[in-house]
């Protein structure tokens, strides 16, 4: 027996306390590292935005939209390469929970300003020739076994009545921050369809400008183009609003970070209180050993190694169950937030983080009975029993 | 007052005093010991409670300080040490035997005599070596991967007297060593401390109530309210 094995038995003297302290210990970690992943998932998503694509929405809120007559002016305004739009189509498919994205897009130039969707030209001629035709994502065909040719019908609820439309494409994406699960159409066709009052309406203006455009002049330009007019507008970089398309989710995020900081507090104190139980019950032990010659030191060593093997389980459990974890829960957020996450995996920062939170705070939570045992006056302690 | 007992004396007790203070409160516990205990003896410490025995024993065996007075062990004034030096001195010198045994007991009766080992750095055999010699010593060779709960009492003090003498300590302190065991057992530890101090030539100094151990020692010296009261030497042991 070595002292390492002396330390590791004694920690474990109490089994089931032990290894709930662990198991304290590993879900600490498990929300950190969880809560950790799906911070830094948003922030990727983020930044995958593309830097020189702007969107320009209605003022007041994204749900108003912006008349057709804006397309020109905005296509004139300096700096502006491209202008394309998309209507926001909402619909059930079937049933409520097959909830994914539908939009109404002027495909041409929609596509041009979204290169990192792609389909092979024989779709994409499908799709230009269909004015019913409709393409999508490759993660949402395979959702729902889609395939070319197939009908889709769609209940509408912000454009009523009963939609159909044929896939004739089923797109990829080439970039994390464009996502598989979105259904495109032709906005020509809800334009046609729609009733007298709500033709010529565009749900957001997307816009691609030119190489070392400053993007605020030109989003000033525009807005200072809409003042005063029935539908002012703000313009955005595409990452500006994809912040602020969940504005409150950024509140949430800060409430998470908060939140994965005081997970940590936790499990320092859920070490300590172990300790603390664990050596104030050895106090006879702790002064037998002192009598048969370890010294003060030995002794505080041999208690700030126990929280260090319990934190160190503690970390080594929740480091293995959050993969899982992430993979299970996280991929559903990324289902239905789309694009705004972009789950990456365990980092080894937050890992690190927290595995050093882990053993560093069991030794922490040690400190004080580890004190206490070092200092213990040897024959009061062997009194106890004697 | 000081006793000449055979042979040079290896413990020496001048003027100890020891006084706890509870609250405001001194107590006195010894008051002005002067004691010689001879190499190789074996004696026994008897008196009423709280008369003092523990507090002698622990002041020889380095694990408390006189309040006044000196502690010379085995060529070393003990109250002079640091609490870290005493430590080694006591894995050096001292071997310990608790009335209620004290192992540890997450450990088999293999690793609790090994414990004191592990501050000496000997290599790995080496210990196993000692371990093996000990635990044959107190007849225990066959309950080395035992744990103490899977032990009878007097087997457990048995591992406590092996892991006491694995270190080859020159003296050895035992506090009521047969206190918490029945007759047989206890006879058994008895002839166990006689052994170590006939054939290993290890000083003994062991606290009991009970007579009849006590008569195994070849001294037996009574403690009354802090005062060494009398000594009684046994014929057969002084003629040896
Ligand atoms: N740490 C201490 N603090 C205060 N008083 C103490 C302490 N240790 C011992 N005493 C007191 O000193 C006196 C002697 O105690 P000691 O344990 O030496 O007696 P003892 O002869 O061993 O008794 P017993 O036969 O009951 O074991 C007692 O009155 C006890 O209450
Ligand atoms: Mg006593």
């Amino acid at each position: 027996m070595e002292f390492v094995a002396l330390i590791v038995k004694s920690a474990f003297r109490n089994r089931l306390r032990a290894l709930l302290t662990a198991v304290g210990v590993a879900i600490a970690i498990v929300s950190f590292l969880f809560l950790r992943t799906i911070v830094s998932a948003w922030n990727a998503g983020a930044e995958n935005a593309a830097a020189d694509r702007m969107v320009v929405r209605n003022r007041i809120s994204i749900i108003f939209p912006l008349p057709l007559s804006y397309l020109d002016k905005v296509k004139r305004v300096p700096g502006v390469t491209d202008v394309s739009w998309a209507n926001w189509f909402g619909g059930m498919y079937k049933d409520q929970r097959n909830f994914f994205a539908k939009f109404a897009v002027d495909a041409p130039t929609y596509l041009s300003i979204y290169p990192e969707m792609t389909l092979s030209p024989e779709e994409k001629q499908a799709w230009m020739g269909d004015r019913m035709g409709a393409v999508v994502g490759a993660k949402l065909a395979e959702k729902y076994g889609w395939k070319v040719g197939d009908q889709i019908a769609i209940a509408g609820d912000i454009y009523p009545g009963d939609w159909k439309f044929t896939v004739r494409g089923v797109y990829h994406s080439t970039s994390k921050a464009f996502d598989e699960r979105t259904m495109y159409f032709h906005w020509k066709y809800l334009n046609e369809t729609v009733t007298e009052g709500r033709k010529d309406q565009l749900g957001v203006l997307l816009i691609r400008i030119g190489p070392g455009v400053p993007s605020a002049q030109v989003a000033s330009a525009i807005d200072k183009q809409f003042e005063n007019s029935v539908a002012e507008t703000r313009t955005e970089t595409e990452k500006a609003f994809q912040m602020a398309f969940l504005s409150m989710v950024s509140a949430v995020l800060v409430a998470i970070q908060i939140v994965s900081i005081v997970v940590l507090f936790i499990l320092v104190l859920i070490l300590a209180n172990t300790m603390a139980m664990a050596t104030r019950e050895r106090t006879t032990e702790y002064a037998v050993l002192r009598a048969i010659g370890f010294s003060p030191r030995h002794v505080v060593m041999m208690v700030v190694g126990e929280g260090l093997v319990i934190g160190a389980l503690g970390a080594a459990l929740g480091v293995a169950l959050t993969p899982p974890l992430v993979e299970v829960v996280g991929r559903g957020l990324e289902a239905s937030l789309g694009n705004f996450l972009d789950l990456q995996g365990l980092a080894l920062g937050p890992v690190a983080a927290a595995v050093a939170v882990a053993i560093g705070g069991g030794m922490l939570a040690s400190a004080v009975p580890a004190w206490r045992a070092g200092r213990l006056r040897l024959v009061d302690a062997l009194r106890k029993v004697d | 007052m000081s006793d000449a007992a055979d042979g040079k004396p290896i413990i020496q007790l001048r003027g100890v005093r020891k006084v706890y203070r509870r609250d405001q409160q001194e107590i006195p516990v010894l008051d002005g010991i002067d004691l010689d205990i001879a190499e190789r003896s074996f004696e026994a410490l008897m008196g009423p409670s709280g008369s003092g025995k523990t507090t002698l024993l622990n002041l020889i065996a380095g694990i408390d300080r006189p309040t006044a007075g000196s502690v010379k062990v085995a060529g070393t004034e003990i109250q002079t040490l640091s609490e870290g030096d005493l430590a080694s001195w006591r894995a050096r010198y001292v071997g310990f035997i608790f009335q209620q045994y004290n192992l540890l007991p997450v450990l088999t009766a293999f690793q609790n005599v090994e414990l004191p080992l592990l501050l000496a750095k000997l290599p790995r055999a080496e210990r196993r070596r000692r371990v093996e010699t000990a635990l044959r010593v107190v007849g225990l060779a066959d309950r080395t991967e035992h744990y103490p709960r899977q032990l009878s009492g007097g087997q457990e003090q048995r591992v406590a007297i092996a892991r006491a003498i694995v270190t080859d300590p020159t003296i050895i302190v035992a506090d009521e060593p047969t206190g918490d065991l029945d007759r047989k057992s206890g006879e058994e530890v008895l002839t166990l401390l006689d052994l170590l101090h006939r054939e290993f030539g290890k000083t003994i100094v062991m606290v009991t109530h009970d007579p009849q151990a006590a008569e195994r020692a070849e001294i037996i010296r009574k403690l009354d309210k802090g005062a060494l009261a009398a000594t009684e030497r046994r014929a057969g042991e002084i003629e040896r």
